[in-house]
């Protein structure tokens, strides 16, 4: 149950927090359209014409996959330095719950 | 009484870059504090008080000792010794601040595993007590500094943790936001006999508000006794005499050389005295050298020592708790 709650406080946060950092969200969702857009538009001009449908296939998962690696890593190296400029992060390494619990609960939300 | 935090010969030294030699902030460092006791630790800056206030939080790993937290050990079994304790480190530093005030209560009581309908009684609760009421949907960004440190304070306060440190809780307030902090401290003291432990420069919050101090010097603990206590043995005969005129130069000799440390101002509105008394019966001398030239005593003080004042006299005159207990016998 405390699992549930943790994860319940951690979404509702980001949640909140992405709603009012509405031109960051907005920046960040226009951003991974953009680089699909380019890996899509890239292989019209670059790939094979006959295995295009393939191609197109394989990038779109491989675009997808490399976006969530990478936003991940940045989201937990972004999150601990901010958390560490704020001065929060001392509170989250007090949590009871233990600092991965947290972060994980974050990743997920 | 019951032994809530035990801290037995803590150390903890700090390597500096290019230096082969550490920096030893802590050194064998060994207190208590039982359940319910609210106890200062102080020290002048650099003394070890944050560095031991880290360790009591499992911030810090210490390089020798040990600490338990309601018997439990903080290294060992950190988490669980965390589920008794919760912490205001750089007090308004320790909130979201695009959150608004209730969101951030609700949040950190989500870290700790409680769901929002679990606090929401005692969050409203605590929003009353520090006058946060009307501001519970303002952004923590918009509040004041005396605000968001009282926010801090009711954060720590709903983990609902048996042991509250608080480092600074009134650092960088103005006196008004002060005075309002230390009463709502001290009707929470009163009516939840919660055990805390408050590191602070500010000495009338101390004085108003610890049962028990620690003063730790260059990362020793040099003094560890009630507040009372000390300010006993400290205590002075010193009385602030206002005179109706000034003395005679026979009568001013007479009094610097009887007491020594008398000081003597007169001025063209008032002729002061101050004396410092060896004995109580000393002051029957006083008058008989007033009444020899009928001098008017127009008003006496007695002048009192702070917690103030005593603290600067433990830190810089480098009394020991040993020292202490010689004199106090």
């Amino acid at each position: 149950m405390k699992w549930l709650h943790l994860f319940s406080a951690n979404f509702r946060k980001e949640y909140i927090e992405m709603k009012r950092y509405l031109p960051n969200t907005i920046a960040l969702v226009f951003t991974f359209y953009i680089i699909f857009l380019a890996a899509f538009f890239g292989i019209m001009f670059i790939g094979d014409p006959a295995s295009f449908d393939m191609n197109v296939q394989y990038s779109i998962v491989s675009v997808v996959f490399w976006s969530l690696t990478m936003m991940t890593m940045n989201f937990i190296g972004f999150s601990v330095v901010t958390e560490a400029t704020r001065g929060t992060l001392e509170q989250i390494y007090m949590s009871p719950m233990g600092v991965w619990k947290i972060m994980l609960t974050r990743i997920i939300a | 009484m019951e032994k809530i935090i035990e801290v037995r010969g803590i150390s903890k030294a700090y390597g500096k870059r290019k230096m082969k030699e550490k920096i030893h902030a802590v050194r064998d460092v060994s207190f208590h504090v039982n359940r319910g006791e609210v106890v200062g630790l102080l020290g002048p800056n650099g003394a070890g008080k944050t560095s031991t206030i880290k360790m009591l939080c499992g911030l810090l790993e210490s390089d020798a000792g040990s600490i338990h937290i309601n018997g439990l050990d903080i290294c060992k079994k950190r988490l669980k010794a965390l589920e008794h304790i919760s912490a205001v480190l750089e007090g308004n530093r320790n909130l979201y601040w695009r959150l608004t005030v209730r969101e951030n209560l609700e949040y950190f009581a989500g870290n700790r595993g409680y769901s929002r309908k679990q606090v929401a009684y005692q969050a409203d609760k605590l929003l009353e007590q520090f006058n946060l009421k009307d501001k519970e949907n303002e952004l923590v960004n918009g509040l004041s500094r005396g605000m968001q440190q009282k926010l801090a304070i009711a954060v720590a306060l709903l983990a609902n943790t048996d042991v509250i440190l608080l480092d600074e809780p009134t650092l960088g307030l103005d006196v008004e936001v002060s005075y309002e902090l230390r009463n709502i401290l001290n009707r929470i003291v009163k009516e939840e006999q919660r055990t805390i432990i408050i590191s602070s420069h500010d000495m009338p919050v101390v004085q108003e508000l610890c049962d028990r101090v620690i003063i730790i010097n260059k990362g020793e603990v040099v003094i560890d006794d009630r507040v009372e206590n000390l300010l006993k043995l400290f205590e002075t005969r010193a009385y602030s005499m206002k005179l109706g005129e000034g003395l005679s130069v026979d009568q001013e000799n007479k009094l610097l050389s009887k007491f020594p440390l008398s000081t003597y101002t007169t001025s063209s509105h008032e002729t002061i005295v101050e004396v410092n008394l060896e004995h109580s019966q000393d002051i029957y001398e006083l008058f008989d050298l007033l009444k020899e030239e009928g001098t008017m005593v127009e008003s006496i003080d007695r002048i009192t020592i702070d917690f103030e004042q005593v603290f600067v006299q433990i830190v810089k005159g480098g009394m020991t708790n040993e020292m202490a207990a010689s004199i106090q016998c």
